[in-house]
């Protein structure tokens, strides 16, 4: 049985992901690899979520809108909205807090925008890996009053998480974590959910994840089942 | 100072880059986003990070160099990064604190 979900995929908009990690591309990817939900989590910016939201209703797969925010504390959280528009001016409030540090592509990477049938729209300024202006709570908060839900992103990585930054799980913050299955596992509150997703940054890790699924169940409405 | 001055006065190892360049001040500090804000050309940055990042915040301020502490070990995958970058990292068995105190003793003052 394979994975019905993945809720952690960057497009060519994240400078660290590939530059062919286009909508279509990731919609195909996830048809082929029969995901049935998938959310699209770019680094501090949703400027690619219309139209992966888009391509993947071609297939008739169920779209996130997502981000992937980095915290004044350079903590990785994943934010999931109901709604495209809610998650739009979340993602718009998050990019204006960067620092005004333009992206350096040769070092960084590209931060690609792409328009219908992955047409390309230009690229993004700001440095996107850069931490936002707000704090872990806020993001809580914010995400929250957009109608969201945010879910810390590979708690058990040694970079960027909630447990290497600040070390533990702050009480009543959060109702589900995500986790790196091929890490150590953390030890959980009791009645923690748990996410698996690929955090794909190239096409064949959708695949390879989809196809090493440690725990496959359907979640139905994501905000719902994360509430 | 040199790079290669400073590992000689301390004993330390560099695992990547050549240590030619000179040290103009320090940051000790383990949040990529401050000293991405902050660093200038010739820092000797001290940190715990040890993330592929590192290197690209490095190299983004031309850094004169990366002191890692406390013996931690840096991934290869990193090092062959940071030698095709030209980002000296140098492993220092000693803690942040020391580091930081040896640059000090050496003449060095903030970035």
């Amino acid at each position: 049985m394979s994975r019905v979900y993945d809720l952690h995929i960057h497009s060519c908009l994240s400078p660290c992901a590939d530059d062919d990690m286009t909508p279509e591309n990731i919609a195909g990817m996830a048809h082929i690899n029969k995901l049935d939900t998938i959310a699209l989590t770019d680094h501090n910016s949703g400027e690619n979520l219309e139209v992966t939201a888009a391509a993947c209703a071609k297939y008739d797969i169920r779209f996130v809108p997502g981000v992937e925010v980095n915290t004044a504390e350079e903590i990785h959280v994943l934010c999931y909205f109901s709604a495209l528009s809610s998650a739009l001016s979340f993602c718009d409030m998050i990019y204006d807090s960067l620092p005004d540090i333009p992206n350096r592509p040769e070092i960084f990477g590209n931060q690609l925008i792409i328009g219908k049938d992955d047409a390309p729209a230009g690229s993004l300024n700001k440095m996107l890996y850069n931490a936002s202006a707000y704090p872990l709570e806020d993001v809580v908060a914010l995400s929250e009053l957009h109608g969201g839900c945010a879910v810390p992103a590979h708690i058990n990585r040694q970079f960027a998480s909630l447990m290497a930054n600040i070390g533990y799980i702050p009480d009543g913050l959060f109702s589900a974590v995500e986790i790196r299955p091929e890490l150590p596992a953390p030890d959980l509150p009791e009645g923690m959910k748990v996410l698996y997703s690929s955090d794909a940054h190239q096409l064949q890790d959708i695949a390879a994840a989809a196809q090493a699924a440690p725990s496959p169940h359907p979640i139905g409405d994501i905000i719902r089942w994360l509430a | 100072m040199t790079v290669g001055e400073l590992m000689q006065r301390n004993g330390w190892h560099a695992a990547s880059g050549e240590p030619k360049s000179e040290i103009t001040g320090t940051i000790v500090c383990d949040l990529l986003s401050w000293v991405m804000a902050r660093g200038t050309k010739g820092t000797a940055w001290i940190t715990v990070q040890t993330h592929l990042n590192v290197v690209a915040v490095a190299s983004l301020h031309d850094f004169a160099c990366v002191i890692v502490p406390d013996g931690i070990e840096v991934g290869h995958d990193v090092l062959d990064t940071a030698d095709e970058k030209g980002v000296c990292i140098l492993l220092a068995p000693c803690s942040p604190y020391s580091a930081a105190a040896a640059l000090h003793d050496a003449g060095i003052g903030d970035a």
